[in-house]
């Protein structure tokens, strides 16, 4: 009997948030110190993403216990309320309980001299069962609720340095626009489920009913909220520049899970590849144009990631523009490509981001780039992050871009002259901010050089944040040493997506 | 893997891996820094040069490396005769750029980071000439600039150091740009993205074709400085470390005019390129004349000579744009020949101003009395640069000019030609005002250390030599015909 991956799934979520419980409870009786929560955390996530990964090796696991082995048969358990196999979730997925694992064991250190890690620790393995939960749900509601669940542990979370009144305005911002986007999204789904009598996302069809499409509008534009499509995007560089690096981290993942499911839903219920396609184009116009552009004035390193992410994510949504457009599946892969390789990097570049604020206090690049003494791990750290962002060869952020750029080519789009000028323009732009940056850390390491010899005591980096780090750069010189890895993983999600736009 | 592909990877390879272990490791052996990195383009330039007879011998089979199938990339170098000229002049002037660096910069805490990058540059000008794919052409297309610019940010003369690097960048990535969208055209139309089977077998749309072509002409156009693409040129050049700059105006100005006979050239048919000819030998005649005349008024003798570049590279856009073999072959001769000149009137500006400590002519006189090498050196880069016969520069000119009257432009022609007048007026106002003109004499600030001398005086004589035996050079030169217009011209 062969377990299909949504019981597998239904019990990673069951344990997530069991976990996330018990963690409360135990650190709220026991007083776990930050770190021992953290290890805990790194722990389950670590058992969870190895039992995900190699799923296929522990369905013989799942048959033994009763309570899952009693749903087995399929359609016990009130109709599809999970999708059975879809591999862009599955790769969602996989990126985000990695990610998270990795997190863990950066906050570790990261958050020691925070207060109330109690609650630090659960609200994240309450938020990625939410983002797990929303990719695969078979079913609007459930969409729904789960990205409620992970929005309000996203909204905490990104105010959790309460005693900052900025983390406070920019979780409580985050909070009133992504509420208008639930509101909108949930009143979209009552209206579809007036028209079609259902809420399964496979069995509705918005045909030419003018209602249908007003519902399908507003699930749009409340998802566009959510993933921060300009001109929605404010709430983005402030949750991002004041929330834990940890959690920005994580929320890069998570605004581009919302963006990939309200692809797939929109996909699903019918609106035409082509139109859907046009949409994306200009909001991946928007965004890369808005994002570079807002990134040169940034002066706080984090919120230029932030703007960094919009940019970035109007090149993923250029490549599934091109895709759905076309019916390209090379153009859907490399937006998977761009999707993984923005994740890593994106990650890498925060958990750098992280050090200068746990070891200095700062987060402006006007004070970073004065230091003497910093570190040297975490300035090569940003400079790998911060060169496959700003696509210099062979970087994965190169990779990705060549790959969309090929296929716009070989789709031989109409507007195709006009996708590579914005390509082009938009990432000249954005040296704008990358190469100040990267000068800035290449003096950084130049003046630790000159200025070895004074008395200053070198800071050293603790193994808790070194590890995390190194691993994602390794991951890094992995996609550099062998990009076709990660394309042939993308195959099945892209293929996925054919079948939809078909 | 036979023995050639491994001198393929290695000359290449080298200087990769000591940037790698200088930029890494350097620390521990901060003041032998130099000597690692001398070694190794030393050693890189031993392996090319162990390689010629293989070349002669028409080896060509490339060193490949599957790296991404799905989009068709597969990573490969060769070496052929077309590649032959610029690798030889990239790696000699790496060799004298670092020799010359050996007393010019002095030693401190960061030394390695200098010649780690130094070789990084280096590797990105060799990688660039051997890839045999578009993938890796681009890879060190971009080592190059990035390296260069991360010298120009951290070792620049002036406290503009970082906005004229940032100037730089943008602007020559801007064409790296326009050069990524053109092979990306090209590969996505021929579906081949290896050179050595791509110049035979290239297809394109006739529609694509002026588009392509402008790509990459824009592209490399904006790499050899030409104008009005030079604006990064000027300030680049006055701001780099000698040692730079000597590459800069050597050996990476002439990877545009590489690009060009490999791309454009190499795989449109005589037919299909012969609408650029007007366009080339136009923006080479205005490149060379505006170039002299700005030279003429410069004050700054380092902007004196990057102006100068300005112009020498219009030269070498006029012989290609004659589409006569004398022209082609007259340019990639050029190329070499300016090379060496250029290195050499860099090194003796480098040495005036490390002995008078002032870089405004006006400011500089009589600075030949007492230091007759460097007199010598100057006058021999001088006249070369000015066309003097039995010097080097003159027996490229000579193919460039004469095969420009083959062409129905005539008139192009007779400008061009009359245009050197202001070649040698530059160069008679730079030597006449350092050398010969009344005045005080300037005093030394400095004594100039011996690699600088030994490395001019070498890059003198080479240019002499050049100069009178111009046979063997052109020989193996003109081996590069048969590669261009797809093989059919």
């Amino acid at each position: 009997m062969v377990i299909s991956s949504r019981i597998f799934l239904e019990f990673i979520l069951a344990v997530i948030v069991i976990a996330a419980i018990l963690l409360f409870i135990g650190a709220r009786f026991f007083r776990f110190r930050n770190r021992r929560l953290a290890v805990i955390t790194a722990f389950i996530l670590f058992c969870v993403a190895f039992l995900w990964i190699f799923q296929s090796h522990f369905q013989g696991l799942l048959s033994v216990m009763p309570f899952f082995a009693a749903k087995t048969t399929p359609e016990s358990f009130s109709g599809n309320v999970f999708y059975r196999s879809e591999s862009g979730a599955r790769l969602f997925t996989t990126l985000i309980l990695s990610m998270g694992f990795l997190v863990s064991i950066y906050n570790a250190e990261y958050l020691r001299k925070e207060q109330r890690q109690h609650t630090f620790y659960p609200l994240m393995l309450m938020m990625m069962a939410g983002v797990i939960g929303m990719l695969w749900a078979a079913d609007l509601l459930l969409v729904y609720l789960f990205s409620e669940l992970m929005n309000i542990c996203a909204y905490s979370l990104v105010a959790y340095r309460r005693k900052s009144n900025e983390a406070i305005e920019a979780g409580f911002k985050y909070l009133m626009m992504g509420s208008v986007a639930s509101v909108i999204i949930l009143a979209g789904i009552s209206i579809l489920f007036y028209t079609a009598g259902t809420v399964q996302i496979s069995q509705i069809d918005l045909g030419r009913n003018g209602l249908s499409q007003l519902g399908a509008l507003f699930i749009l534009s409340g998802f566009c909220l959510k993933s921060a499509i300009v001109p929605l995007h404010t709430w983005l560089p402030g949750a991002y520049s004041k929330a834990p690096s940890t959690i920005s981290a994580l929320l890069s993942i998570l605004e581009q899970s919302v963006f990939y499911v309200m692809l797939r839903i929109i996909l699903s219920i019918g609106m035409p590849p082509l139109l859907l396609g046009n949409l994306f184009l200009i909001f991946a116009l928007l965004n890369i144009f808005v994002g570079n552009l807002m990134g040169i004035m940034q002066k706080n390193l984090k919120r230029m990631l932030g703007y960094s992410t919009i940019a970035q994510l109007g090149y993923i949504a250029l490549c599934f523009a091109i895709g759905l457009r076309n019916g390209s599946a090379l153009a859907l892969q490399s937006g998977f490509f761009m999707i993984i390789a923005h994740a890593l990097t994106k990650g890498l570049a925060f958990l750098g981001a992280g050090t200068f604020y746990h070891y200095e206090g700062l987060d402006n690049i006007s004070e970073i780039r004065a230091l003497h003494n910093h570190p040297l791990f975490s300035i090569i750290v940003l400079i790998v992050a911060v060169l496959s962002l700003s696509a210099i060869p062979p970087f994965p952020g190169f990779t990705g871009k060549w790959a969309a750029l090929t296929s716009v080519f070989a789709a031989n789009d109409p507007l195709a002259a006009w996708i590579t000028l914005a390509f082009l323009i938009g990432s000249l732009i954005a040296f704008g901010y990358y190469l100040p940056l990267l000068v800035n850390l290449s003096g950084l390491i130049l003046r630790r050089n000159l200025q070895n010899k004074n008395e200053e005591p070198q800071k050293k980096i603790s193994v808790w944040i070194k590890l995390p780090a190194a691993l994602l750069a390794l991951s890094i010189i992995l996609i550099i040493i062998s990009p076709q890895l990660i394309l042939n993983n993308t195959l099945d999600a892209a293929q996925f997506l054919m079948e939809l736009i078909k | 893997m036979n023995q050639q592909e491994w001198i393929k990877i290695f000359v290449l390879m080298i200087k990769l891996i000591g940037g790698i272990v200088l930029l890494t490791l350097g620390k521990r052996f901060r003041n032998h820094a130099r000597w690692v990195a001398l070694a190794a383009s030393i050693a890189s330039l031993a392996l090319f040069i162990a390689y010629l007879p293989a070349l002669q011998a028409g080896d060509h089979t490339p060193f490949e490396l599957n790296y991404m199938p799905a989009l068709g990339i597969k990573l490969s170098l060769n070496i052929d005769w077309l590649s032959f000229p610029f690798l030889l002049t990239e790696e000699f002037v790496t060799i004298f750029a670092i020799i010359y660096s050996l007393g010019y910069i002095k030693t401190d805490d960061r030394t390695h980071l200098f010649y780690g990058l130094l070789l990084f540059f280096s590797a990105g000008m060799s990688g660039t000439t051997l890839a045999n794919d578009i993938f890796l052409f681009y890879f060190f297309w971009e080592l190059m600039l990035i390296a260069s610019a991360f010298l120009i940010v951290n070792w620049g003369e002036s406290e503009k150091r970082s906005a004229t690097a940032l100037k730089y960048f943008i602007l020559t990535h801007l064409g790296s740009l326009f050069v990524l969208v053109a092979l990306i055209i090209v590969y996505s139309q021929s579906g081949i993205d290896h050179f050595s089977q791509l110049w035979q077998a290239f297809q394109i749309n006739p529609g694509s074709l002026q588009l392509v072509g402008s790509l990459f002409l824009i592209g490399f156009g904006v790499k050899m400085a030409i104008v009005p693409f030079h604006i990064w040129l000027p300030d680049t050049h006055a701001e780099a470390p000698m040692p730079v700059t000597i590459m800069l105006a050597a050996a990476m100005l002439s990877m545009g005019t590489y690009g060009i006979l490999r791309f454009p050239m190499g795989f449109f048919t005589f037919d299909q390129f012969a609408v650029f000819s007007f366009p080339l030998m136009l923006f080479g005649v205005i490149s060379e004349i505006y170039g002299a005349v700005i030279a003429l008024v410069e004050k700054d003798i380092k902007r004196i000579i990057a102006y100068s570049s300005v112009s020498q590279m219009g030269y070498i856009l006029f012989g290609l744009g004659t589409l006569t073999i004398y022209g082609v072959v007259g340019s990639t001769l050029h190329v070499v020949y300016h090379a060496i000149v250029k290195a050499l009137l860099f090194c003796c500006a480098g040495w005036i101003i490390k002995e008078t400590g002032k870089r405004d002519i006006n400011d500089i006189r009589r600075v030949g009395r007492g230091r007759l090498l460097l007199t010598v050196c100057t006058m021999v880069g001088a006249l070369a640069m000015a066309g003097v016969p039995a010097l080097a520069l003159f027996n490229s000119e000579w193919l460039i000019f004469s095969s420009g009257f083959q062409t129905p432009y005539t008139v192009l022609a007779v400008v061009e030609v009359l245009g050197s007048i202001l070649t040698a007026a530059y160069i008679l106002r730079f030597v006449g005002l350092l050398f010969f003109a009344p005045g005080k004499e300037t005093p030394t600030r400095e004594i100039t250390p011996l690699s600088v001398k030994v490395a001019t005086g070498i890059l003198a004589l080479l240019t002499v030599i050049a100069g009178f035996f111009p046979a063997p050079l052109f020989n193996y030169v003109i081996n590069e015909v048969p590669l261009l217009f797809g093989g059919k011209w």
